[in-house]
């Protein structure tokens, strides 16, 4: 899970929980940090190989803008496989069409009010329950 | 038959005096059209007094200045009706000529009638002569003489309305001149004198010849003063109107400069010629490098073939040039122009030439540049700080939503402990409040994004039958309408007007809710909408309610956002008009409200007809006055 603002990130992983879902969930609050994860320090992704992983990502990143890291985790043969979901407060349509002509699999704006918030990321949860996460080759 | 002949000194100074006559009548006369009222008789009284006291002075030298070698007297009644003739003929011929609108054709009246008085005068003035013998005329030469005077003055008077410059006038005043004086002694050679029986007397003429020299001196002398008088009268007028003349070009170019412009003038086929003091001054250029289109090199180079284009289009089609460009300025920067110029148009309705006028908007149009800079910064500020206020937003009402999921752990926790009540009654009353003000502010918020993205919408305008359109606003809203026993009045006969309809659908449905929704309980409701043609390309739209209406303090206020007018008793964010506001200035629009508390309200929205070009603002071209 991508995303820089502290409170979204807790409010995100207890609605996802609340849906049943116990994998394990790593927050990221930063692009750099999140890209050493995904690619490894030497940036080659060999580091994603053989894991299963499904991102979370919010476009709107102190370091760096989501797309970058959508683009690098996409054009990385070892990363490509892992869904993206990119989670946001924009709804800028261009914006949503480049995300999916990079290859995001699900865009999905933040709801203005928290019941919509909340209600939205339990759906994702039980999305996320029933989804097949695939292994990086 | 008896020895006759001339003195030829008289008849030289009966032929000058014929000649400045002339030259001071055709003087006066020339004023007649150029007067719009009052002296205008009196310059036509100058000019017959002048003439016909010049033809009359002449004849009588010219009589003087005869030698028939017999003594003459004059009857006076007959010299002084011959005098009379003389000027109210001429006085005629002025009149007649000095008309409004007067065209050539009317030489054709004026000039006989000046003639005849000529010849009227010379035969009246003879027949005022009593000599001691008889008096015959050859009656062919009379007849030429008449001809002579007809077609000279015709001639003189033609001259004289034609043209304005000194030399015209001169000759003009010597053909009338030698007119009169042609016609005196032709008139003179049709006479022949017969001694009577008292017979003549040589010694007694020479001396008759003496005193006739005095007299011819002493009328002369009296004709010249009086023609000089004239002269002086007329010199003092044409000061006077050169003096006006130098005032109102004065006040003209004072008023150019006043709105920081600069005249020019280009001939009639849109050529740039002559003098451009305005011109060479805002550019430097000299004569030979404006002239033609020598202009445009001077006008930036992305603006110069548009402005090009632009004029010679315009000098095809005989209109007015309205026109905005940079022009490079004698220091070298670029300055902004508006530019207006307006064909004249001589008596025939033919180009004489074009005037226009550069007026320097550089100012103006940094102003704009500097107003639209801050307004869509504005806006950038207004969607980035709603956008971002709202992400704070969302933790505050999770977190506090997450505290009321615990209560329930806190309430069992707190079982036992001696303020376990209380501390709960505390958790909830300020978790209440916590929600209640962030609702509050998740709406405030929504309220200014919506306001912000209204100002970065980009409108496409269509043909909007307004009639049809406020009808189906009126129709969607039956349902309240009806409930407050209202009804709303659309005008048949509303314009057809090109916006964007979302806009004006969002405008009109605004004003038309409010109407319903304030409308006084006390008596049937009743909302008008009507629609007035502006001058300009604009329509003045208005919906008018007779509802509970809204305090004078009350009329900016109401257009502020959050702000809301009267009993606070009905639903609502204060948002509808501020955003009704911001619509209709997009729109190029203006909105007012008039209203009278406990009577109703009425707001008039201004919309463009159309699309606004500039083109449309065409004047009828400038007709060139009388001159």
């Amino acid at each position: 899970m991508i995303e820089d603002d502290e409170g979204h990130a807790r409010l995100i992983e207890r609605n996802i929980r609340r849906a049943g879902v116990n994998n394990t969930i790593l927050p990221f609050r930063d692009g750099t940090t999140a890209l050493d994860y995904l690619l490894g320090s030497d940036g080659t992704g060999e580091v994603s190989a053989k894991r299963h992983l499904l991102i979370l990502l919010d476009l709107n990143l102190p370091d760096m803008t989501g797309i970058d890291i959508l683009e690098k985790v996409k054009a990385n043969a070892h990363t490509k496989r892992s869904p993206v979901v990119v989670l946001t407060t924009t709804d800028d349509q261009r914006e949503i069409q480049r995300c999916y002509d990079l290859g995001a699999n699900v865009y999905i704006t933040k709801p203005v009010n928290y019941e919509g918030f909340a209600n939205a990321i339990r759906q994702l949860g039980l999305f996320f329950s029933v989804m097949q996460v695939p292994e990086n080759s | 038959m008896i020895h006759t002949g001339y003195n030829p000194a008289l008849v030289a100074l009966s032929v000058s005096i014929a000649v400045f006559a002339s030259y001071t009548a055709l003087d006066l006369g020339s004023r007649i059209g150029r007067v719009t009222s009052g002296p205008r008789w009196g310059w036509i009284a100058g000019a017959a007094a002048a003439m016909g006291g010049g033809i009359w002075s002449m004849h009588f030298v010219g009589m003087l200045a005869f030698e028939m070698g017999m003594p003459a007297a004059y009857d006076v009644g007959t010299t002084v009706l011959s005098l009379a003739l003389a000027i109210g003929f001429t006085g005629a011929a002025f009149a007649w000529i000095g008309r409004r609108g007067a065209s050539t054709r009317d030489l054709l009246v004026a000039g006989p009638v000046m003639g005849l008085g000529v010849a009227a005068m010379h035969y009246t003035g003879m027949a005022a002569m009593q000599v001691p013998g008889n008096l015959a005329y050859h009656w062919p030469v009379v007849a030429a003489s008449v001809i002579i005077a007809v077609t000279a003055a015709t001639t003189a008077l033609w001259l004289t309305f034609r043209q304005n410059s000194v030399w015209q006038k001169l000759i003009a005043a010597c053909v009338m001149g030698i007119a009169v004086a042609g016609m005196h002694y032709t008139g003179m050679a049709a006479a022949t004198f017969t001694p009577g029986e008292g017979g003549a007397h040589a010694a007694h003429a020479a001396e008759l010849s003496h005193a006739q020299q005095n007299l011819a001196l002493a009328v002369s002398g009296a004709t010249f003063l009086i023609l000089f008088l004239a002269m002086l009268a007329s010199s003092f007028d044409q000061q006077r109107i050169q003096r006006d003349l130098r005032a109102s070009e004065a006040r003209f170019r004072a008023a150019i400069q006043a709105v920081s412009g600069v005249l020019w003038t280009n001939d009639a086929n849109g050529r740039m010629v002559g003098e451009q003091p305005g011109w060479s001054a805002i550019t430097g250029q000299t004569r030979a490098e404006y002239e033609g289109y020598g202009w445009a090199k001077a006008v930036h180079p992305d603006d110069a073939q548009a402005s090009i284009d632009a004029w010679n289009e315009t000098v095809r089609e005989r209109r007015t040039f309205v026109h905005e460009h940079r022009v490079r300025s004698a220091d070298g920067g670029w300055r902004h122009y508006a530019i207006r110029a307006v064909p004249i148009l001589d008596a025939h309705g033919a180009i004489q030439e074009w005037v226009g006028v550069h007026t320097d908007i550089t100012a103006q149009r940094q102003a704009e540049d500097e107003l639209r800079e801050s307004n869509e910064e504005i806006q950038r500020y207004a969607y980035i700080v709603s956008h971002d206020l709202r992400a704070p937003l969302v933790n505050v009402m999770g977190f506090t939503s997450e505290l009321e999921a615990t209560r329930d752990d806190v309430r069992a926790a707190l079982q036992t402990h001696p303020q376990g009540e209380r501390i709960d009654a505390d958790l909830a009353e300020a978790l209440g409040f916590i929600k209640a003000a962030v609702t509050r502010m998740e709406s405030l918020i929504a309220a200014i994004l919506k306001l912000s993205r209204e100002g970065r919408r980009s409108f496409t305008p269509e043909r909007l039958d307004m009639t049809a359109l406020m009808q189906r606003i009126a129709d969607a809203q039956r349902h309240q309408t009806g409930q407050a026993g209202a009804e709303v009045v659309v005008a048949p006969d509303l314009p057809v007007i090109s916006a964007d309809r979302l806009a004006v659908e969002q405008v009109f449905g605004n004003l038309i809710d409010n109407a319903v929704k304030y409308l006084d309980p006390a008596r049937a409701g009743r909302i008008e909408i009507a629609a007035t043609s502006l001058g300009g390309g604009g329509v003045r739209f208005s919906v008018a309610d007779n509802g509970r209406g809204i305090a004078a303090r009350d009329h900016a206020r109401v257009f502020e956002l959050f702000r809301r007018s009267g009993a606070q008793d009905k639903p609502g964010e204060g948002i509808g008009l501020a955003h009704v506001k911001a619509l209709v200035r997009s729109l190029g629009g203006r909105i007012e409200v008039a209203s009278e508390l406990g009577v109703g309200t009425t707001f008039s929205v201004t919309l463009p007809r159309g699309t606004a070009t500039g083109l449309g603002q065409d004047g009828p071209p400038m007709r060139l006055a009388a001159e």
